[in-house]
């Protein structure tokens, strides 16, 4: 599929065309016609998984959040390799527990964790480990995977809507211009009230590395510090990022004062 | 972000070269008026731009392989960002420089050094600041990223094109309304509008650009082929810098009456034509002239470059200029190798490999080039179906820290020999008089002997390299020598390999060392079909025929991750020797998670696992140390596909538990020599036997 760089109507004209084709291709293989009721029922089920999702990310805003970066990376793990229909409710029920638990945890700072890929849950824990707590992300595999639900109200075509959403949901680096990323960064920092973020470069996912000396420009005008840490994907977190991590968060701690 | 002003003597510097040479050459070469013609085109394309302001003109600095056609219509002087970088570091030697200035911006080191290198350029005031910046997503993730920065470090307007990968109606209805907006963006700061007249006459010239392009293509067929070796490389200046120009026009069509000429007299660009050679993506800049040098020397030359100078069919509309651009956009020889990778991609290298009677390609693996490295796998399988050998070299086109002449010297070579199947002349055994013949492998940590009497081995030895390689193969033979009762003499024929082995001038020869491997592998296990060698510093997977003949090669010799200094130094860090380490692993229950993508963090990695609470239990790091290793390994076997049978030799295969690990994630087991470090040397004697039979017969 193209996937066009920009937002203009154009490339999302253009974009809906390649998922027209992408949904005839898929009829073709499969020998049936895919119904804009069962696609638009799908898209109901995910939209309610984002909702959820949302749901448990709103924890983290709180001044005590019940609940660690390293678990919602895991929930995160679960959303995009379970069926929807069980994920969602398992996840409500967890949201319940969760609740009722009366856990809250803090930390020596509120941590935002942004870059490309990540999924494994110790690496999370490698930082948390030394005392930050995780209230937010922006990665390929969290916000920028549920960041946005399908608009189901506008009347539009549902193949449109689906196409919409795909191009215009929280931005991957490879889009233009970056701005509308950094923003979105920004307004995370104020909403989960982030005292420093830690951008984890995947190496050899330039987009993303491209952008780092932009992105740090920009959150050092806002007075966010910066860590980039350098990383193979599905690092667990080696003791050179546990050493980092420890100065960063006494940095952090240091300007508190 | 500090910017330094901008600093004109950098381009007046290429200036000053290129017509150094355009002199030179025309003194030299009358007859060759392209190489001036071309020369020249540099000259003017940078006196233009040192001059754009003076004469009221505006820059547009663009990313490459952007339509720069658009830019000409405008009467706006264009630059070339990428090649005006890497023309800056070629005429003033001045790479590091900037490469280190990108660094300091931010830029990670896997970003590529011509994008890395553009934005330090521009920070140092190297290359002028431009009056707009252009970039698209032509070709690659780093053009489309780089424009960003550029505008927001220099502060000027900028626009970025957006290309959709495909090219279907939509797609190029898309790109021409893009192409659109984006001479609007010119018009307003430009201050003019653009002259559709002159844009039409400029896509008639690209048109015939593109046909010269294509008879020069028909011309290079011929046997001998009449352009030079390294050649292509300027066809593809011409396009970059003068698209749709009469500059490139006049350069293209006194290059093709030259090569016309010297096909009708049937010259050769090399003094004798022995191997007729694809190439894919860039060769160093920077060792143009040396590439040029051991082209001659071994009579290979470049006829041909799919990606390159290949374009597509089709033919430019003048009436329709903005949708030509856009169509021409899909006709680029490059924009086939990161566009999608369908079957008309494809053909078009089994297409150019029959009709220039390819002898072998070279993939230039620029280290950088995620979406250059990403095709090496798919390009090669394709040729080795029609039995043409691809050599991939690791390199990187602008800085020379990456790999040096000798490597390279020593990698073609060695792929020389397998094209001219050297392997093959095999031993006439029992017409022989006894024969004393020895071979030499000089390793990076050790150098290694071995003496042979007729198909016998008599003596062999081991010692560590010294710092005069000479010296280390004089102590390892003469050693292996006294062993037996014998010492040195000049009558003594002797085949020299391994990284030192270039400088043992008392050797009667020299062999690459996989040839050396091969032949010892072939000797001591004629069922084996893949060879691992693993070294002290370098690693590879070999293929070789029933005969022992080599048939293709992966190596691995650009980081420390996997090799032998690796496990010696994971050894040490946990405190016990080889040996211990081995044995240690055969208990580990639940193998460590150790990366194996860079020595200096698995190091890192490996004092957590023992600083842990509670500590990894040693088995277990020892077993995952060795699965990191294999795991580089089973990547290299995997890039050239397993046969059976499979030996391992080298100094690191001594180690049995690392060869356990290594059968489990093959699946079977494998062939271990007694000696494993020996059978360069072993190779290295056979092979001097050989050339002695044949010099006797």
């Amino acid at each position: 599929m193209t996937v066009p760089r920009k937002y203009t109507e154009r490339a999302h004209q253009l974009y809906y065309h390649e998922t027209i084709k992408l949904k005839e291709h898929l009829e073709e293989y499969l020998g049936f016609t895919i119904s804009d009721e069962a696609i638009r029922e799908s898209a109901l089920l995910y939209n309610r998984s984002r909702q959820l999702l949302m749901q448990l990310y709103d924890l983290r805003k709180r001044d005590k959040p019940p609940v660690t970066g390293a678990e919602v990376m895991e929930v995160l793990n679960a959303a995009y390799r379970m069926p929807k229909e069980i994920f969602n409710e398992w996840l409500e029920e967890l949201l319940d527990e969760i609740e009722a638990s009366g856990r809250a945890f803090s930390g020596r700072a509120r941590v935002m964790i942004n870059g490309s890929v990540l999924t494994n849950p110790q690496f999370i824990k490698s930082i948390e480990s030394q005392g930050a707590l995780v209230v937010t992300d922006e990665l390929c595999t969290s916000t920028r995977y549920w960041g946005d639900e399908i608009i189901l109200d506008d009347g539009r075509p549902i193949l449109e809507e689906i196409s919409r959403r795909y191009l215009n949901n929280f931005p991957c680096a490879r889009m233009y211009p970056s701005d509308v990323r950094f923003d979105r960064i920004i307004d995370f920092v104020r909403e989960y009230r982030v005292d420093g973020v830690i951008s984890q470069i995947v190496r050899f996912c330039v987009p993303y590395s491209h952008d780092l000396p932009l992105l740090t420009e920009r959150l050092n005008e806002q007075g966010i510090p910066t860590l980039a840490l350098d990383v193979e994907y599905g690092s667990s977190g080696s003791g050179q990022v546990a050493t980092r991590v420890q100065a960063f968060l006494e940095m952090l701690e240091a300007r508190d004062k | 972000m500090r910017i330094e002003p901008s600093d004109r003597n950098k381009l007046k510097s290429i200036i000053r070269g290129s017509r150094r040479i355009a002199r030179l050459t025309q003194k030299a070469f009358p007859e060759r008026k392209s190489d001036a013609l071309y020369y020249q085109m540099l000259d003017k394309y940078y006196e233009r731009l040192i001059n754009a302001h003076d004469e009221g003109k505006i820059i547009a600095a663009h990313t490459v392989f952007f339509p720069a056609e658009v830019i000409y219509a405008m009467d706006v002087v264009p630059m070339h960002t990428e090649a005006t970088t890497w023309m800056i570091t070629l005429f003033t030697g001045e790479s590091s420089n900037i490469i280190t200035a990108g660094n300091q911006l931010g830029l990670a080191s896997e970003i590529c050094t011509p994008h890395r290198g553009l934005a330090g350029a521009f920070a140092l005031g190297t290359i002028p600041r431009p009056d707009v910046m252009l970039w698209s997503n032509m070709v690659c993730d780093n053009t489309a990223k780089s424009g960003e920065l550029v505008v927001k470090m220099m502060d000027v307007p900028g626009f970025f094109l957006d290309r959709p990968f495909k090219q279907s109606d939509e797609e190029v209805k898309y790109l021409t309304e893009e192409l659109g907006d984006m001479v609007t963006f010119l018009e307003e700061h430009a201050g003019r509008k653009m002259d559709w007249n002159r844009f039409s006459e400029i896509i008639v010239r690209m048109d015939r650009q593109i046909e010269l392009i294509r008879e020069i293509n028909e011309l290079r067929k011929a046997v001998p082929t009449p352009f030079s070796p390294q050649g292509f490389m300027q066809l593809l200046t011409a396009d970059y810098l003068f698209p749709g120009q009469p500059e490139a026009i006049e350069y293209l069509e006194a290059l093709r009456d030259e090569l016309g000429e010297m096909v009708r007299e049937g010259k050769g660009a090399v003094h004798r034509e022995r191997f007729r050679l694809m190439s894919f993506f860039l060769p160093p800049m920077y060792l143009t002239g040396f590439l040029e040098k051991i082209s001659q020397e071994h009579g290979a030359v470049s006829v041909t470059e799919p990606f390159f100078t290949f374009w597509d069919e089709g033919k430019l509309d003048p009436a329709n200029p903005l949708e030509s651009v856009a169509r021409k956009s899909y006709m680029i020889p490059e924009m086939r190798m990161y566009g999608p990778l369908d079957d008309r991609a494809l053909n078009s290298i089994k297409k150019c490999a029959e009709e220039y009677q390819i002898d072998g390609a070279i993939y230039y693996a620029d280290v950088g080039c995620r979406h250059a490295c990403a095709t090496i796998k798919i390009f090669k399988d394709l040729l080795n179906e029609i039995d043409v050998p691809v050599m991939t070299l690791d390199c990187d086109v602008v800085d020379p820290t990456i790999t040096s002449e000798e490597e390279i010297r020593e990698k073609m070579e060695q792929f020389f020999e397998l094209l001219a199947g050297s392997g093959e002349k095999g031993s006439k055994s029992g017409s022989m008089k006894e024969l004393i013949t020895a071979g030499i492998d000089i390793g990076n940590l050790t150098t290694k002997a071995v003496i042979m009497r007729n198909d016998d081995t008599l003596a062999q030895s081991i010692i560590n390299t010294g710092d005069d390689s000479e010296e280390s193969a004089r102590s390892a033979l003469e050693k292996a020598l006294s062993g037996i009762g014998l010492s040195f003499n000049k009558e003594l024929p002797i085949i020299s390999t391994g990284t030192g082995g270039k400088s043992v001038t008392f050797a009667t020869g020299q062999q690459a060392i996989n040839t050396c491997l091969a032949r010892g592998v072939h000797r001591l296990f004629p069922s084996v079909r893949t060879v691992i060698n693993l070294g002290a510093e370098t690693s590879a997977v070999l293929k070789i025929d029933p005969k022992g003949k080599l048939l293709a090669w992966e190596n691995q010799d650009k980081c420390a991750s996997g090799s032998g200094v690796f496990l010696q130094q994971m050894s040490k860090l946990m405190g016990m020797s080889l040996e211990e380490m081995s044995e240690l692993s055969f208990k580990s229950v639940s193998p460590a998670e150790i990366s194996n993508t860079c020595a200096v963090f698995a190091e890192s990695e490996v004092i957590s696992h023992v600083h842990r609470v509670p500590p990894t239990p040693m088995p277990d790091i020892a077993a995952g140390i060795y699965a990191s290793m294999v795991g580089r390994i089973m990547a290299m076997c995997k890039r050239i596909g397993i046969e059976k049978d499979v030996a391992a030799v080298g100094g690191v295969p001594m180690s049995r538990g690392l060869v356990r690990v290594l059968e489990e994630a093959l699946g079977f087991e494998i062939l271990v020599p007694q000696m494993p470090q020996t059978v360069a040397a072993l190779g290295a004697a056979i092979i001097a036997r050989e050339n002695a039979e044949q010099g006797n017969i």
